[in-house]
């Protein structure tokens, strides 16, 4: 009896090995580490030339003076064509000495025309994929992938931790469209493809993040600008910090806000043809520049606090109206919040909502404090 | 021939081969003192170490009192034999009529007037005799008596009481146990002056007949115990007791665990905190080390200092001892597992430094990695067996050319230098060095289990290792008490040590009769005497 319970611990244990599929033993130094994946539309056909870059380790190696590592680029870049991601990743097995490895792949730049065309197979590439790292960030490249991964920036070792690491500024700007693959991936199936991506401008040395690509059933529609997706975050609640700038009459300096703290709330008050909305975000700024002669009295605070809030329901219904009137597409959660909260007023929108979110009525109460004014009188 | 001849003598005198002697003790004294000569010399015939002396006592011209004195060159102190033996029975002996002093009479007045040595006892048959003669003792036969005396000379040449080179620490008493029984008795019996410390003696080995004690406090040591450890120790029967390790693998209850299930100690302090612990000593003559059972895993992490220094930082102490010891098993396995099967698992910036250091490195991880620890293992071992300056000559030699030329001739990578270091060091701050060595073991199994199945094979390693140490015991008591049967109480005194006042109770894995370590004292109420001042 105890001699076939060891056997069969041992089995089981065995097991292990042989089910998990956990047998794939490739050593650090076998592997590239691809950084950045580039999605563009080739010029044949309709396939893909997708680009991957890559460190070569050996060149970025920390020692000193060998940093060069002969004058060559620390970072490989290898592009083909073909008619998936993973196609082009198998292709390229024929072409390089290691295996491609992608649970570091920190960037996924989509070319405006590949994006333009849909990006369903990068969706479905992600989700299938099991490797890839859902951390990592996906955005639209305003022009080409490629020229995007050809610049040369001087600030980080690597193309792709500069791209994501611009994304950890989302604290104190929120004039991009902060999304991860995850999150990406889950807005995506959960809204049949109406998403905001981030959108990348790419420049010679280096790159700009800013606005936003607007995705309708997975194809590319159009651009918000930097403003635009501030207005559109503050709806959906993303904005962590953020610089408002704005003149007082006669002044030529502007004052500048900054935003510590802010909490945004949507709800629904009134359901009649079209549903009504409130936004009403709930905002603490410190003022961290003014006129040099501006006398910031209780009274000035009090006018400074108005025109911070009518600032602020500016920017958001300029935002939303582009959404609303010029795409036409529900990517500020309204149907969401309705589908969550009030599923039966949902029922009664829900065939038609392509239609109705247009003409939904948005109302903005931004509510302002200022409380820092800063060390001097 | 003749060689063979005397080797044969056995024919004649019966070899004892049971360790109490029991044979040779029905062997009664004969009343001739040339006959129990005889048989002695028979006993211990080609022992050129063995000493005879005999002498007459009273007048020497009309010698009426013919008597012998046997004893072992080298265990004996000799000032102490002619001073206190001789001297008192030649010499001041002549002070006192003898005339009329005959058989038992004569036999009281030298046992109880004459000798001045402080410790003697009777005996009437060889095998106590022979055994105390080879113990150290002294023999005293008497003619026409078949009643001897075995007089304590003891006396060889040993090793004073010196610090512990195994288990130095910073504050604490600086004594350290020796070779001799009875001194390391009395250095615990100076801490417990308790009528309540008891100490029971086993000869064990059948050839080194080996005093080996156990000591416990009736009343805080749980009696079945005691009467466990009593049991299996008389259940051995083996040619030699050594050290206390023969003891050790003898009686404990799983051999094929990496893990001690005796805690060994060189410091009478540590021995006598166990003990008030409820737990049991074995002391084992000729060794310094002594044995502490039952054990747990976690009392193989504390150390004395937990407790003598203040609460705060025993506590972090014994924390970083557990994080050292996580790291000693699993450091180099999880690295492994990292570098060659998930290296996704790692911050971007580490995978690449990482895979830029094996760039070039002809080994695979596992390779690298077996290498190095190889290398420090024999390290390890050249410099516990070298003489001292040599020794260290080795530790700058092997650390040069395993760390710096290794890494320059690119058989390894500097991080895998770092990681063998930090694990070598790591499995050396548990302060008990059974434990250490088993984790070392450990380590290498685990390597091997992360080279073959990834983080999947340290996860099974580790299920295993619970799955074991939740099964083993030592004397009754489970390895991993008290987390085992959890109780908040009881962590108190585990992974970090609450305030000495707070530890009302002694711990719970001992099972002891009286818990109770600290007492409500009266030092509160001074405090409000004072205010009473005030008032």
């Amino acid at each position: 009896m105890k001699l076939r319970k060891i056997i069969l611990a041992g089995l089981l244990s065995i097991a292990i090995f042989v089910v998990s599929g956990c047998w794939d033993m490739v050593d650090i130094d076998r592997r590239f580490f691809v950084g950045n994946i580039g999605i563009d539309k080739a010029a044949v056909d309709d396939k893909l030339k997708v680009e991957f870059t890559m460190p070569i380790v050996r060149k970025i190696s920390g020692e000193g003076g060998q940093g060069g590592g002969g004058g060559g680029s620390t970072i490989a870049s290898v592009s083909t064509v073909a008619d998936s991601i993973h196609a082009a990743a198998r292709q390229m097995s024929h072409r390089l000495s290691r295996r491609l490895f992608f649970e570091h792949t920190r960037v996924i730049l989509i070319g405006e025309e590949a994006a333009r065309d849909g990006i369903e197979g990068v969706v479905n590439f992600l989700s299938r994929n099991t490797e890839v790292n859902r951390r990592g960030r996906i955005m639209v490249v305003k022009g080409k992938a490629e020229d995007a991964l050809k610049v040369k920036n001087e600030y980080e070792t690597l193309l792709a931790m500069y791209i994501a690491n611009i994304f950890e500024n989302w604290t104190f700007c929120s004039k991009f469209i902060e999304i991860t693959i995850d999150d990406f991936m889950k807005s995506a199936y959960s809204t049949q493809g109406n998403v905001l991506l981030p959108r990348l401008t790419p420049g010679k040395i280096d790159v700009s993040i800013g606005g936003a690509a607007v995705i309708k059933n997975y194809k590319l529609v159009g651009w918000l600008d930097e403003n635009e997706t501030l207005g559109v975050n503050f709806v959906l609640g993303k904005v962590r910090g953020g610089d408002l700038t704005f003149k007082q009459q006669g002044e030529d300096y502007p004052v500048v806000m900054s935003i510590v703290q802010i909490s945004t709330k949507t709800e629904l008050v009134e359901a009649g043809t079209y549903p009504k909305f409130k936004i009403s975000p709930r905002i603490v700024a410190d003022i961290v520049e003014t006129p040099v002669d501006m006398k910031i009295d209780a009274s000035m605070i009090k006018s400074l606090e108005k025109d911070l809030e009518e600032k602020v329901n500016q920017i958001i219904l300029k935002g939303v109206k582009k959404l609303q009137k010029e795409f036409q597409v529900d990517v500020l959660g309204f149907g969401e919040y309705l589908y969550k909260y009030r599923p039966g007023i949902w029922e009664y929108y829900r065939e038609d909502w392509e239609n109705i979110f247009p003409h939904v009525e948005v109302i903005v109460d931004t509510k302002a404090t200022i409380r820092g004014i800063g060390a001097s009188l | 021939m003749g060689i063979f001849d005397t080797l044969g003598s056995r024919k004649k005198t019966e070899i004892f081969f049971e360790r109490d002697m029991t044979p040779d003790k029905n062997r009664k004294l004969y009343k001739d003192i040339d006959e129990n000569l005889k048989v002695f010399k028979e006993y211990l015939a080609d022992c050129d170490d063995l000493i005879t002396r005999e002498f007459v006592m009273g007048n020497p011209e009309r010698p009426k009192h013919r008597l012998a004195m046997i004893n072992i060159d080298g265990l004996v102190d000799k000032r102490l034999v002619q001073e206190e033996v001789m001297k008192s029975l030649m010499l001041y002996a002549r002070q006192t009529p003898l005339e009329h002093s005959v058989g038992d009479k004569f036999f009281q007045l030298i046992k109880e007037g004459l000798l001045t040595v402080a410790e003697l006892r009777e005996a009437d048959n060889f095998g106590e005799l022979v055994l105390a003669v080879l113990s150290g003792d002294t023999a005293l036969i008497i003619d026409k008596l078949d009643r001897a005396l075995i007089l304590n000379t003891k006396g060889w040449e040993k090793r004073g009481v010196e610090e512990p080179l195994t288990e130095a620490v910073i504050r604490g008493p600086r004594e350290g146990f020796t070779e001799t029984y009875r001194v390391n008795v009395a250095l615990v019996r100076r801490r417990i002056k308790d009528p309540n410390l008891k100490v029971k003696t086993v000869r064990l080995g059948r050839h080194t007949r080996t005093d080996v004690g156990v000591l416990y406090i009736k009343g805080i040591a749980n009696p079945s115990i005691v009467e466990e450890v009593l049991k299996r120790l008389n259940k051995v029967d083996i040619d030699g007791v050594l050290e206390s390790g023969y003891i050790e693998q003898m009686i404990e209850d799983n051999w094929v665990s990496f893990f001690p299930q005796f805690r060994r100690t060189e410091r009478p302090d540590v021995a006598a905190a166990a003990l008030l612990e409820g737990n049991v000593l074995i002391i084992c003559d000729t060794t310094p080390f002594v044995l502490i059972a039952p054990t747990t895993l976690f009392s193989l992490f504390h150390s004395s200092e937990d407790y003598y220094e203040r609460w705060y930082i025993a506590s972090l102490i014994r924390l970083l001892r557990f994080a050292a010891a996580a790291l000693a098993i699993a450091a180099p396995s999880f690295y492994v597992a990292m570098v060659a099967y998930h290296p996704g698992m790692l911050p971007t910036d580490l995978a690449l430094s990482i895979g830029a250091t094996r760039e070039g490195v002809p080994f695979s991880t596992t390779v690298e990695a077996l290498i190095m620890m190889l290398s420090l293992e024999v390290l390890r071992e050249a410099g516990i067996r070298l003489p001292g300056p040599i020794g260290q000559t080795i530790g700058i030699v092997g650390g040069l050319v395993v760390g710096e030329a290794a890494v320059r001739a690119g058989i390894v990578s500097p991080i895998m230098v770092i990681l063998i270091a930090i694990n070598a060091i790591s499995s050396f701050a548990v302060p008990n060095f059974s434990v250490a060595i088993g984790f070392r073991l450990l380590t290498f199994i685990f390597l091997i289990l992360a080279s073959v199945a990834g983080l999947y094979g340290v996860m099974l390693g580790f299920l295993g290792l619970t799955v074991h140490l939740v099964t083993l015991k030592s004397f009754g008591v489970p390895y991993l008490s008290p987390v085992i049967s959890f109780k908040f109480k009881r962590l108190r005194d585990l992974v970090v040590r609450a305030p000495l006042p707070s530890l009302k109770e002694r711990p719970e894995y001992t099972r002891p009769v009286d818990k109770t370590r600290v007492r409500d004292s009266k030092v509160k109420e001074r405090g409000g005497g004072e205010e009473n001042d005030d008032g």
